[in-house]
Protein backbone atom coordinates (compact mmCIF):
# COMPACT_ATOMS: atom_id res chain seq x y z
CA UNK A 1 0.00 0.00 0.00
CA UNK A 2 1.17 3.26 -1.15
CA UNK A 3 1.70 6.15 1.92
CA UNK A 4 0.66 9.39 1.39
CA UNK A 5 2.89 11.97 1.20
CA UNK A 6 2.94 14.23 3.92
CA UNK A 7 4.26 16.77 2.11
CA UNK A 8 1.70 17.28 -0.69
CA UNK A 9 -0.61 17.51 2.24
CA UNK A 10 -1.82 21.64 2.64
CA UNK A 11 0.60 22.34 -0.63
CA UNK A 12 0.32 23.06 -4.12
CA UNK A 13 2.48 23.52 -7.12
CA UNK A 14 2.62 26.28 -9.57
CA UNK A 15 3.42 26.09 -13.24
CA UNK A 16 4.18 29.75 -14.90
CA UNK A 17 4.17 28.88 -18.59
CA UNK A 18 5.38 32.27 -20.47
CA UNK A 19 6.68 32.59 -24.21
CA UNK A 20 10.55 32.57 -23.35
CA UNK A 21 9.96 30.04 -20.69
CA UNK A 22 8.66 28.39 -17.48
CA UNK A 23 8.97 28.20 -13.48
CA UNK A 24 7.73 26.00 -10.79
CA UNK A 25 7.20 27.29 -7.64
CA UNK A 26 5.56 25.30 -4.75
CA UNK A 27 2.96 27.48 -2.87
CA UNK A 28 1.48 26.65 0.68
CA UNK A 29 -2.75 26.97 0.40
CA UNK A 30 -3.09 25.74 4.15
CA UNK A 31 -0.68 27.05 6.26
CA UNK A 32 0.23 30.51 4.67
CA UNK A 33 4.21 29.72 3.99
CA UNK A 34 5.71 31.99 1.12
CA UNK A 35 6.26 30.06 -1.88
CA UNK A 36 9.25 28.54 -3.16
CA UNK A 37 10.87 28.76 -6.11
CA UNK A 38 11.78 24.91 -7.19
CA UNK A 39 12.90 25.19 -10.71
CA UNK A 40 12.95 27.99 -13.93
CA UNK A 41 13.32 26.38 -17.42
CA UNK A 42 14.29 29.32 -20.14
CA UNK A 43 13.57 27.94 -23.41
CA UNK A 44 11.16 29.19 -26.54
CA UNK A 45 7.92 27.95 -26.20
CA UNK A 46 6.88 28.14 -29.77
CA UNK A 47 9.77 25.65 -30.90
CA UNK A 48 8.54 21.91 -31.70
CA UNK A 49 7.50 20.06 -28.52
CA UNK A 50 9.10 22.79 -26.17
CA UNK A 51 6.38 22.40 -23.74
CA UNK A 52 7.21 18.55 -23.55
CA UNK A 53 10.95 18.81 -23.11
CA UNK A 54 10.66 21.69 -21.00
CA UNK A 55 8.62 20.35 -18.55
CA UNK A 56 10.47 17.59 -18.70
CA UNK A 57 13.66 18.93 -17.63
CA UNK A 58 11.51 20.83 -15.20
CA UNK A 59 10.52 17.95 -13.44
CA UNK A 60 13.78 15.60 -14.01
CA UNK A 61 14.83 16.29 -10.44
CA UNK A 62 11.34 16.49 -8.67
CA UNK A 63 8.91 14.29 -10.18
CA UNK A 64 5.28 15.64 -9.54
CA UNK A 65 3.42 12.95 -9.62
CA UNK A 66 0.14 13.15 -7.35
CA UNK A 67 0.77 17.26 -6.75
CA UNK A 68 -1.96 19.03 -7.56
CA UNK A 69 -0.84 21.42 -10.22
CA UNK A 70 -1.99 25.00 -11.09
CA UNK A 71 -1.04 26.46 -14.26
CA UNK A 72 -0.54 30.30 -14.82
CA UNK A 73 -0.67 31.51 -18.52
CA UNK A 74 1.44 34.40 -19.31
CA UNK A 75 -1.06 37.22 -20.85
CA UNK A 76 1.14 37.27 -24.36
CA UNK A 77 -0.15 33.49 -24.71
CA UNK A 78 -3.38 34.58 -24.28
CA UNK A 79 -6.28 36.92 -25.48
CA UNK A 80 -8.63 38.57 -23.12
CA UNK A 81 -11.32 40.67 -24.29
CA UNK A 82 -14.68 42.17 -22.77
CA UNK A 83 -18.14 40.71 -23.75
CA UNK A 84 -21.05 42.76 -23.78
CA UNK A 85 -24.19 39.86 -23.29
CA UNK A 86 -26.62 40.29 -26.35
CA UNK A 87 -30.03 42.11 -25.47
CA UNK A 88 -32.60 39.56 -24.22
CA UNK A 89 -29.82 36.82 -23.79
CA UNK A 90 -31.88 33.56 -22.35
CA UNK A 91 -29.59 31.01 -22.88
CA UNK A 92 -25.85 29.84 -22.65
CA UNK A 93 -25.49 29.47 -26.66
CA UNK A 94 -26.22 33.04 -27.01
CA UNK A 95 -23.35 34.54 -24.57
CA UNK A 96 -21.14 31.93 -26.10
CA UNK A 97 -21.71 32.70 -30.10
CA UNK A 98 -21.47 36.89 -28.57
CA UNK A 99 -17.82 35.65 -26.72
CA UNK A 100 -16.67 33.71 -30.23
CA UNK A 101 -18.19 36.68 -32.70
CA UNK A 102 -16.40 39.54 -30.49
CA UNK A 103 -13.09 37.24 -30.04
CA UNK A 104 -13.22 37.34 -34.31
CA UNK A 105 -13.89 40.81 -34.60
CA UNK A 106 -11.16 41.77 -31.77
CA UNK A 107 -8.15 39.31 -33.13
CA UNK A 108 -9.15 38.06 -36.57
CA UNK A 109 -8.67 34.17 -36.27
CA UNK A 110 -11.77 32.06 -36.58
CA UNK A 111 -12.52 30.46 -32.63
CA UNK A 112 -11.37 26.90 -34.05
CA UNK A 113 -8.21 26.74 -32.82
CA UNK A 114 -8.29 28.50 -29.56
CA UNK A 115 -10.66 27.28 -26.58
CA UNK A 116 -12.89 30.40 -25.55
CA UNK A 117 -13.68 30.58 -21.25
CA UNK A 118 -15.35 32.90 -19.63
CA UNK A 119 -17.01 34.92 -16.56
CA UNK A 120 -20.29 34.86 -18.25
CA UNK A 121 -22.63 36.54 -17.27
CA UNK A 122 -26.28 37.50 -19.07
CA UNK A 123 -26.76 40.58 -17.31
CA UNK A 124 -23.65 43.01 -17.28
CA UNK A 125 -20.20 42.55 -19.51
CA UNK A 126 -18.25 40.27 -18.51
CA UNK A 127 -14.34 39.13 -18.78
CA UNK A 128 -13.33 36.25 -22.06
CA UNK A 129 -9.89 34.70 -22.28
CA UNK A 130 -8.74 32.29 -24.96
CA UNK A 131 -6.14 29.70 -24.83
CA UNK A 132 -4.37 28.04 -27.79
CA UNK A 133 -6.10 24.61 -28.19
CA UNK A 134 -2.51 22.99 -28.69
CA UNK A 135 -1.14 24.83 -25.47
CA UNK A 136 -4.14 22.93 -23.38
CA UNK A 137 -3.33 19.45 -25.00
CA UNK A 138 0.67 19.92 -24.01
CA UNK A 139 -0.56 20.49 -20.52
CA UNK A 140 -3.26 17.62 -20.41
CA UNK A 141 -0.79 15.53 -22.27
CA UNK A 142 2.42 16.31 -19.64
CA UNK A 143 -0.44 15.54 -17.03
CA UNK A 144 -0.77 12.17 -17.46
CA UNK A 145 2.95 11.46 -18.78
CA UNK A 146 4.36 13.06 -15.50
CA UNK A 147 0.81 12.01 -13.42
CA UNK A 148 -0.17 14.97 -12.01
CA UNK A 149 -3.52 16.45 -11.28
CA UNK A 150 -4.05 19.65 -13.54
CA UNK A 151 -6.81 21.64 -11.31
CA UNK A 152 -6.11 25.24 -12.57
CA UNK A 153 -5.15 26.98 -15.70
CA UNK A 154 -6.03 30.37 -16.14
CA UNK A 155 -4.38 33.73 -17.63
CA UNK A 156 -2.01 35.60 -15.27
CA UNK A 157 -4.35 38.84 -15.60
CA UNK A 158 -7.40 36.60 -14.11
CA UNK A 159 -4.85 35.23 -11.17
CA UNK A 160 -4.27 38.83 -10.27
CA UNK A 161 -7.63 39.82 -10.55
CA UNK A 162 -8.42 36.99 -8.59
CA UNK A 163 -5.62 37.47 -6.07
CA UNK A 164 -6.37 41.00 -5.43
CA UNK A 165 -10.21 40.97 -5.81
CA UNK A 166 -10.73 41.99 -2.30
CA UNK A 167 -8.49 44.77 -2.17
CA UNK A 168 -10.23 46.19 -5.26
CA UNK A 169 -12.12 49.51 -4.95
CA UNK A 170 -15.00 50.18 -7.06
CA UNK A 171 -14.82 52.34 -9.89
CA UNK A 172 -11.20 51.91 -9.71
CA UNK A 173 -8.90 50.55 -12.58
CA UNK A 174 -7.08 47.43 -12.65
CA UNK A 175 -3.74 46.95 -14.03
CA UNK A 176 -1.19 44.61 -13.97
CA UNK A 177 2.64 45.01 -15.04
CA UNK A 178 3.80 41.86 -16.10
CA UNK A 179 7.25 41.15 -18.34
CA UNK A 180 7.40 44.77 -19.59
CA UNK A 181 3.74 44.79 -20.50
CA UNK A 182 1.09 46.82 -18.53
CA UNK A 183 -2.78 45.43 -18.75
CA UNK A 184 -5.49 47.70 -17.58
CA UNK A 185 -8.96 46.16 -16.74
CA UNK A 186 -11.10 49.80 -17.47
CA UNK A 187 -14.04 50.22 -15.86
CA UNK A 188 -17.03 52.36 -16.16
CA UNK A 189 -18.50 52.45 -12.28
CA UNK A 190 -18.88 48.92 -11.58
CA UNK A 191 -19.26 47.56 -15.30
CA UNK A 192 -16.28 46.13 -17.22
CA UNK A 193 -15.30 48.55 -19.98
CA UNK A 194 -12.20 47.04 -21.74
CA UNK A 195 -9.18 44.84 -21.20
CA UNK A 196 -6.15 46.53 -22.78
CA UNK A 197 -2.42 45.63 -23.41
CA UNK A 198 0.25 47.52 -23.83
CA UNK A 199 3.88 47.34 -23.82
CA UNK A 200 5.70 49.73 -21.10
CA UNK A 201 8.64 51.72 -22.88
CA UNK A 202 12.36 51.76 -21.09
CA UNK A 203 11.76 55.05 -18.40
CA UNK A 204 7.97 55.29 -18.61
CA UNK A 205 7.65 57.30 -15.88
CA UNK A 206 4.56 59.12 -14.21
CA UNK A 207 3.90 61.57 -16.99
CA UNK A 208 3.76 58.38 -19.21
CA UNK A 209 1.45 56.36 -17.25
CA UNK A 210 -1.58 59.73 -17.04
CA UNK A 211 -0.98 60.18 -20.72
CA UNK A 212 -1.64 56.14 -21.35
CA UNK A 213 -4.31 55.90 -18.70
CA UNK A 214 -6.28 58.64 -20.66
CA UNK A 215 -5.40 57.93 -23.93
CA UNK A 216 -6.95 54.34 -23.42
CA UNK A 217 -10.25 56.04 -21.00
CA UNK A 218 -10.97 57.52 -24.72
CA UNK A 219 -10.51 55.19 -26.41
CA UNK A 220 -12.91 53.11 -24.32
CA UNK A 221 -15.11 56.09 -24.45
CA UNK A 222 -15.30 56.15 -20.41
CA UNK A 223 -14.52 58.62 -18.40
CA UNK A 224 -10.91 58.79 -16.50
CA UNK A 225 -10.90 56.64 -13.21
CA UNK A 226 -10.26 58.20 -10.00
CA UNK A 227 -7.61 56.03 -8.54
CA UNK A 228 -5.46 53.11 -10.84
CA UNK A 229 -5.05 50.23 -8.65
CA UNK A 230 -1.44 48.02 -10.11
CA UNK A 231 0.04 44.99 -9.18
CA UNK A 232 2.89 43.30 -10.27
CA UNK A 233 6.45 44.95 -11.06
CA UNK A 234 5.20 48.26 -11.30
CA UNK A 235 8.19 51.62 -11.00
CA UNK A 236 7.55 52.35 -7.25
CA UNK A 237 7.37 55.97 -9.25
CA UNK A 238 4.29 55.33 -10.48
CA UNK A 239 2.62 55.19 -7.14
CA UNK A 240 0.95 58.53 -5.84
CA UNK A 241 -2.20 60.18 -4.22
CA UNK A 242 -4.13 62.88 -6.61
CA UNK A 243 -3.30 66.13 -6.48
CA UNK A 244 -2.11 67.65 -9.85
CA UNK A 245 -1.94 64.62 -11.68
CA UNK A 246 -5.59 63.03 -13.27
CA UNK A 247 -5.35 59.80 -10.94
CA UNK A 248 -4.46 58.06 -8.18
CA UNK A 249 -2.43 55.69 -8.56
CA UNK A 250 -1.79 52.53 -5.83
CA UNK A 251 0.74 50.48 -5.83
CA UNK A 252 -0.52 46.89 -4.58
CA UNK A 253 2.24 45.06 -4.50
CA UNK A 254 5.09 47.06 -2.52
CA UNK A 255 7.91 45.16 -2.40
CA UNK A 256 7.88 44.44 -6.39
CA UNK A 257 11.85 44.70 -6.40
CA UNK A 258 12.14 41.16 -4.46
CA UNK A 259 14.98 39.24 -6.49
CA UNK A 260 12.42 36.95 -8.18
CA UNK A 261 12.47 36.55 -11.77
CA UNK A 262 10.16 37.41 -13.93
CA UNK A 263 9.25 33.35 -14.75
CA UNK A 264 8.87 33.04 -11.21
CA UNK A 265 6.76 36.04 -10.52
CA UNK A 266 4.43 34.72 -13.14
CA UNK A 267 4.38 31.84 -11.51
CA UNK A 268 3.66 32.76 -8.15
CA UNK A 269 0.42 35.25 -9.53
CA UNK A 270 -2.04 34.58 -7.18
CA UNK A 271 -0.46 33.48 -4.27
CA UNK A 272 0.28 35.43 -1.37
CA UNK A 273 3.59 36.40 -1.15
CA UNK B 1 -15.16 42.41 -6.11
CA UNK B 2 -17.16 39.13 -6.93
CA UNK B 3 -14.17 36.05 -8.38
CA UNK B 4 -13.84 35.83 -12.17
CA UNK B 5 -14.08 32.68 -12.95
CA UNK B 6 -12.59 31.77 -15.94
CA UNK B 7 -10.59 28.57 -15.68
CA UNK B 8 -9.27 25.89 -18.28
CA UNK B 9 -8.79 23.15 -16.62
CA UNK B 10 -10.65 19.95 -17.55
CA UNK B 11 -13.16 19.26 -15.09
CA UNK B 12 -12.40 17.08 -12.27
CA UNK B 13 -12.54 15.56 -8.23
CA UNK B 14 -9.44 17.06 -7.73
CA UNK B 15 -10.47 20.73 -9.24
CA UNK B 16 -13.61 21.06 -7.09
CA UNK B 17 -11.73 20.18 -4.10
CA UNK B 18 -8.97 22.73 -5.25
CA UNK B 19 -11.58 25.07 -5.86
CA UNK B 20 -13.24 24.75 -2.22
CA UNK B 21 -11.76 27.54 -0.03
CA UNK B 22 -8.56 25.58 2.13
CA UNK B 23 -8.83 27.27 5.54
CA UNK B 24 -12.79 24.75 5.58
CA UNK B 25 -10.72 21.99 6.53
CA UNK B 26 -10.58 23.77 10.32
CA UNK B 27 -13.94 23.16 10.49
CA UNK B 28 -13.77 20.02 9.86
CA UNK B 29 -13.37 19.22 13.79
CA UNK B 30 -16.17 21.79 14.36
CA UNK B 31 -18.33 19.74 12.03
CA UNK B 32 -17.46 16.29 13.46
CA UNK B 33 -18.04 17.54 16.66
CA UNK B 34 -21.47 18.51 15.99
CA UNK B 35 -22.07 16.18 13.41
CA UNK B 36 -21.12 12.80 14.98
CA UNK B 37 -23.27 13.51 18.30
CA UNK B 38 -26.05 14.55 16.03
CA UNK B 39 -26.05 10.97 14.47
CA UNK B 40 -25.42 9.07 17.25
CA UNK B 41 -28.34 10.78 19.28
CA UNK B 42 -30.90 10.42 15.80
CA UNK B 43 -29.33 6.63 15.97
CA UNK B 44 -30.86 6.90 19.73
CA UNK B 45 -33.91 8.42 19.34
CA UNK B 46 -34.98 6.27 16.84
CA UNK B 47 -34.05 2.94 18.81
CA UNK B 48 -36.30 4.65 21.81
CA UNK B 49 -39.41 5.69 19.17
CA UNK B 50 -39.04 1.72 18.00
CA UNK B 51 -38.92 0.50 21.89
CA UNK B 52 -42.07 3.13 22.97
CA UNK B 53 -43.99 2.03 19.65
CA UNK B 54 -43.51 -2.08 21.06
CA UNK B 55 -44.73 -0.73 24.55
CA UNK B 56 -48.03 1.37 23.24
CA UNK B 57 -48.85 -1.87 20.95
CA UNK B 58 -48.19 -3.97 24.10
CA UNK B 59 -50.41 -1.81 26.39
CA UNK B 60 -53.09 -1.56 23.92
CA UNK B 61 -52.84 -5.39 23.40
CA UNK B 62 -53.40 -5.87 26.99
CA UNK B 63 -56.38 -3.14 27.68
CA UNK B 64 -58.50 -4.32 24.46
CA UNK B 65 -61.81 -6.71 25.39
CA UNK B 66 -60.57 -10.42 25.24
CA UNK B 67 -62.00 -11.72 22.52
CA UNK B 68 -64.69 -13.45 22.16
CA UNK B 69 -63.23 -17.04 21.99
CA UNK B 70 -65.77 -19.35 19.81
CA UNK B 71 -65.40 -22.62 21.10
CA UNK B 72 -65.20 -25.40 18.47
CA UNK B 73 -68.35 -26.81 17.81
CA UNK B 74 -68.80 -29.94 18.85
CA UNK B 75 -70.50 -32.22 16.35
CA UNK B 76 -73.97 -32.72 16.82
CA UNK B 77 -75.25 -36.41 17.01
CA UNK B 78 -78.65 -36.44 16.20
CA UNK B 79 -80.11 -38.82 18.99
CA UNK B 80 -83.83 -40.88 19.01
CA UNK B 81 -85.92 -40.10 21.97
CA UNK B 82 -85.63 -43.39 23.48
CA UNK B 83 -82.20 -43.66 23.27
CA UNK B 84 -81.78 -39.62 24.55
CA UNK B 85 -83.97 -41.20 27.41
CA UNK B 86 -81.83 -44.21 28.45
CA UNK B 87 -79.07 -42.46 28.30
CA UNK B 88 -80.96 -39.76 31.01
CA UNK B 89 -81.51 -42.24 32.86
CA UNK B 90 -78.24 -43.96 32.95
CA UNK B 91 -76.67 -40.72 33.92
CA UNK B 92 -79.05 -40.39 36.84
CA UNK B 93 -78.59 -43.69 38.30
CA UNK B 94 -74.82 -42.71 38.14
CA UNK B 95 -75.26 -39.81 39.81
CA UNK B 96 -77.62 -42.28 42.60
CA UNK B 97 -75.95 -40.84 45.77
CA UNK B 98 -74.79 -44.18 47.29
CA UNK B 99 -73.17 -43.28 50.15
CA UNK B 100 -75.35 -41.16 51.70
CA UNK B 101 -78.30 -43.91 50.97
CA UNK B 102 -75.44 -46.07 52.39
CA UNK B 103 -75.11 -44.59 55.52
CA UNK B 104 -78.61 -43.59 56.16
CA UNK B 105 -79.29 -47.35 55.66
CA UNK B 106 -76.62 -48.52 58.22
CA UNK B 107 -77.63 -46.40 60.88
CA UNK B 108 -81.03 -47.43 60.81
CA UNK B 109 -80.58 -50.99 60.78
CA UNK B 110 -80.44 -52.73 63.70
CA UNK B 111 -78.55 -56.63 64.03
CA UNK B 112 -81.92 -58.11 64.20
CA UNK B 113 -82.97 -57.16 60.60
CA UNK B 114 -81.97 -59.12 57.65
CA UNK B 115 -81.65 -57.07 54.19
CA UNK B 116 -82.89 -59.31 51.26
CA UNK B 117 -82.45 -56.69 48.91
CA UNK B 118 -82.08 -53.08 47.70
CA UNK B 119 -83.91 -51.81 44.32
CA UNK B 120 -83.27 -47.95 44.07
CA UNK B 121 -85.23 -45.43 41.70
CA UNK B 122 -83.05 -42.51 40.86
CA UNK B 123 -86.10 -40.67 38.81
CA UNK B 124 -88.43 -41.18 41.62
CA UNK B 125 -85.33 -40.61 44.44
CA UNK B 126 -87.16 -43.92 46.08
CA UNK B 127 -85.31 -47.51 47.12
CA UNK B 128 -87.55 -50.15 47.79
CA UNK B 129 -85.79 -52.30 50.39
CA UNK B 130 -87.05 -56.08 51.14
CA UNK B 131 -85.94 -57.52 54.39
CA UNK B 132 -86.35 -60.04 57.20
CA UNK B 133 -87.52 -59.75 60.72
CA UNK B 134 -88.43 -62.18 63.25
CA UNK B 135 -91.62 -60.52 64.86
CA UNK B 136 -93.73 -57.34 63.28
CA UNK B 137 -92.57 -55.88 66.62
CA UNK B 138 -88.84 -55.53 64.98
CA UNK B 139 -90.19 -54.79 61.73
CA UNK B 140 -92.26 -51.57 63.14
CA UNK B 141 -88.93 -50.39 65.09
CA UNK B 142 -87.08 -50.52 61.80
CA UNK B 143 -89.71 -48.83 60.13
CA UNK B 144 -89.95 -46.28 62.66
CA UNK B 145 -86.00 -45.55 63.14
CA UNK B 146 -86.25 -45.39 58.99
CA UNK B 147 -88.65 -42.69 59.59
CA UNK B 148 -86.20 -41.17 62.14
CA UNK B 149 -83.54 -40.78 59.64
CA UNK B 150 -83.21 -37.00 58.11
CA UNK B 151 -82.02 -38.40 55.25
CA UNK B 152 -85.35 -40.25 54.40
CA UNK B 153 -88.59 -37.79 53.76
CA UNK B 154 -91.17 -40.78 53.19
CA UNK B 155 -91.32 -44.39 54.98
CA UNK B 156 -93.72 -46.40 53.24
CA UNK B 157 -94.79 -50.19 54.10
CA UNK B 158 -95.56 -51.87 50.56
CA UNK B 159 -96.47 -55.34 51.92
CA UNK B 160 -95.35 -57.93 54.52
CA UNK B 161 -95.87 -61.78 55.07
CA UNK B 162 -94.86 -64.54 57.29
CA UNK B 163 -92.72 -67.31 55.40
CA UNK B 164 -94.76 -70.54 56.48
CA UNK B 165 -92.10 -72.79 54.91
CA UNK B 166 -89.49 -71.47 56.74
CA UNK B 167 -89.00 -73.12 60.28
CA UNK B 168 -88.76 -70.48 62.10
CA UNK B 169 -91.29 -68.40 60.53
CA UNK B 170 -89.76 -64.80 59.58
CA UNK B 171 -91.68 -61.93 58.64
CA UNK B 172 -90.30 -60.27 55.28
CA UNK B 173 -91.78 -57.44 54.23
CA UNK B 174 -91.15 -54.80 51.44
CA UNK B 175 -90.43 -50.71 53.05
CA UNK B 176 -90.20 -48.34 49.98
CA UNK B 177 -88.63 -45.21 51.25
CA UNK B 178 -88.03 -41.68 49.79
CA UNK B 179 -85.29 -39.81 50.23
CA UNK B 180 -84.93 -36.02 50.24
CA UNK B 181 -84.97 -33.37 47.55
CA UNK B 182 -81.19 -32.70 46.18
Amino acid sequence: MRRPDLQRFGHTLRLGVAANGMALVKTSRLFGRAPVLLAEQRLDLFAPDALALGLRALFADRPPAGWTLSVVLADDLTRLWQVTPPPGATRMGDLEGAATLRFQHLFGASGAEWTIRADWDAAKPFLAAAVPLNLLDGLTLAAREHRFHLVQAEPQLVASLNRWRRARRPGAWFGQVAGGVLSLVACDGARLAAVRSSPIPPGADRGWLDAHVTREALRVGVDLPERLQLCGAAPAAWGSSVGRLAFACSLLEQDADDGWSDLARLARTGVRA
Amino acid sequence: MKRTRIDFAPRSLRRTLFRTPPHLIFLVPAVLLVCVPAVLNSQRYAEQQQELKDLQGALAVRSAPPAVVVAASSPKVALAPAEANAINAAVLQLNLPWRDLGAALDAATPPSIALLALEPDAKRRTVRISAEARTSDEMLAYITRLEAEEWFSSVVLVRHEVMEQDPNRPLRFQVSVQWGAP
